[in-house]
């Protein structure tokens, strides 16, 4: 029952083959049995679970029941939800209670979704580790010996070790589509503006989405089905028509134009890494799609941009953090400045501090041009360059990691921030894109690929996953 | 070393971070590594760029309408420290 997507446990409960209750009984004692290993939650809200279960099922009874009704879901632990505790892993929240839901948690209890428990993260969405968080560190339910990726780590953990049905996260520069792809599931970053951010802990406003991740490109599409949409509480939420993301799919991609990013293949990228990219391409081939190349030359400069623009954003948006209004406070210091510093010293997590300063620094004057100025300049850039792209094919295609799945710290920080190459630089674009499973290395750990697509293009971008995924499946079989 | 030491004092002193000694040496040498990363930006060649900062389209503006905001209870649940209906905040006057 735990390794069912989202649609196919829909039909088990319109079909009355398990009801909502009993569904949760089998996912909450998984959780009991599995949590204690993999720290994918923070939080376990079984109570309130309980209580919007009879609500779906009356739904589902009702005949009224949509494609999210009933369906259990973990969320990641930045996004608010009234009256359960949402701590984005840090101590500075680990006792905050919101007293509102975020937009996205107001659609999915829309639909009668249940949710399950609150997810563990690198705090504030800051790492790609999940090991950056007050609660100690996730671990990869395929193997507890690699990383589950992050910043979403929890929710990633959470679906693939079979304790929730699919989940929601945030992606900044990655942290949907990478934990996606150490833990072999779909990840979906929207187009920037696609999902509301109203309700979502900001790290870098102009960068972070709220994102489905889920066992399958559909199961992705029909989260975004529910969560989409304008929001007039959050100014950045565009405008574009609500559609079926699912709509498309089975649909053929003969004719399709699908291109390898050029630089991928020069840049520094683990040999299976690219040999399971290229066989991809060649699946896609197969499935009558054309395949070329094209450049996106000023990617080299995608990280060092990305790290300017949202650790500026990091040291705007954490500094409302005084431990006066809400959140933790320190008994140190005596005067108002100094309690103030202690409470943040105490409250933040290094990397936290880390990124806080470097915006500062970044911003501070005699920097700013050099740095945050610059850095936006090549945003701009980049994104010209993948709109030239993205002119002369359909979909674009690369790693989502130039690395293999490695163990927790095999890295240092500037290679972990190098490795976000590919990630960054659709976030810099503000381009939808979705990792999905393309391979298994030599050490029997997931491969993830990358598809990217036009704004607001999810529905092909999920229909073009699904027949992936199909394929894929089949070649695997 | 005592240049870049100071130069985390001042950030630290804006960022409202009391690092202690440790702390303070230990930020200067990632931040040092960090930024030895993100140097690489200096070479590109953004001749001709014009800035974007545009992400909000302000003709696109709800209608501004009044509505019940959260209680005085709601927004005082998380605070550390109230007191007859104020937070209550450390000195300020030194």
């Amino acid at each position: 029952m735990m390794n069912y997507t989202v649609k196919e446990l829909r039909q088990l409960l319109d079909a009355k083959k398990i009801s909502v209750k009993e569904l949760l009984d089998g996912y909450f004692a998984e959780i009991e049995k599995k949590n204690p290993i993999y720290n994918a939650y923070i939080i376990v809200t079984k109570e309130q679970a309980y209580k919007q279960a009879d609500y779906a099922q009356k739904l589902i009874d009702d005949g009224k029941a949509k494609a999210l009704t009933g369906i259990p879901m973990a969320i990641k632990d930045n996004i608010m939800t009234k009256g359960i505790l949402t701590t984005c892993a840090s101590q500075m929240l680990k006792d905050y209670i919101p007293v509102f839901d975020a937009t996205a948690i107001r659609k999915l209890y829309e639909e009668g979704a249940v949710i399950i428990g609150k997810t563990n993260l690198d705090e504030f969405g800051m790492g790609c580790q999940s090991k950056n968080s007050y609660f100690g560190k996730t671990l990869n339910p395929l193997n507890t010996d690699y990383i589950p990726g992050g910043s979403s780590g929890g929710s990633a953990a959470a679906v693939a070790g079979g304790l929730a049905a699919a989940a929601l996260g945030s992606d900044t520069g990655g942290s949907i589509r990478q934990p996606a792809a150490c833990c072999g599931l779909v990840g979906l970053r929207p187009t920037y503006g696609r999902v509301s951010r109203f309700g979502l802990a900001a790290y870098a406003s102009s960068f972070d989405q709220i994102s489905p991740i889920a066992k399958t490109a559909e199961d992705c599409g029909l989260i975004l089905n529910a969560i989409a949409g304008k929001d007039a509480l959050d100014m950045t939420s565009a405008s574009a028509p609500a559609e079926d993301f699912t709509s498309a799919i089975g649909q053929s991609m003969q004719g399709k134009t699908i291109a390898l990013v050029k630089e991928f293949l020069e840049e520094e990228t683990d040999e299976e890494v690219k040999e399971s990219v290229l066989a991809a391409a060649n699946i896609f081939k197969k499935m009558g799609c054309g395949i070329k190349e094209v450049s996106i030359p000023d990617i080299k400069y995608a990280a060092g941009a990305y790290y300017i623009i949202s650790s500026a954003e990091v040291s705007s948006n954490l500094a409302r953090f005084d431990g006066i209004k809400f959140g933790y406070r320190s008994e140190d210091g005596d005067t108002y400045k100094e309690n103030i510093k202690f409470t943040r010293n105490q409250g933040f997590g290094w990397e936290a501090k880390r990124r806080t300063m470097l915006g500062l620094y970044c911003l501070s004057s005699g920097n700013f041009e050099d740095y945050y100025n610059k850095a936006m300049l090549i945003k701009t850039k980049i994104k010209q360059e993948f709109q030239k792209a993205l002119a002369e094919c359909d979909f674009i295609i690369s790693p989502v990691m130039p690395v293999k799945v490695f163990k927790t710290d095999s890295y240092d920080t500037t290679k972990l921030y190098k490795k976000d190459i590919f990630t960054v630089s659709a976030a810099l674009a503000g381009l939808p894109a979705i990792s999905v499973p393309c391979g298994i290395d030599s050490n029997g750990m997931p491969i993830g690929l990358q598809i990217i697509a036009k704004e607001f293009a999810e529905k092909d971008l999920i229909a073009a996953c699904s027949a992936f995924e199909k394929q894929y499946e089949k070649r695997e079989a | 070393m005592e240049e870049k030491i100071k130069l985390i004092q001042r950030l630290a002193d804006m960022g409202m971070l009391a690092f202690d000694e440790e702390e303070t040496s230990r930020m200067a040498k990632e931040l040092d590594e960090i930024l030895s990363f993100v140097d690489c930006i200096k070479e590109a060649d953004v001749q001709g760029v014009q800035p974007e900062r545009k992400v909000v389209n302000f003709e696109d503006l709800r209608e501004d309408i009044a509505e019940e905001s959260l209680s005085k209870e709601d927004l005082f649940k998380n605070a550390f420290h109230t007191e007859s209906g104020c937070f209550v905040a450390p000195k300020v006057v030194e």
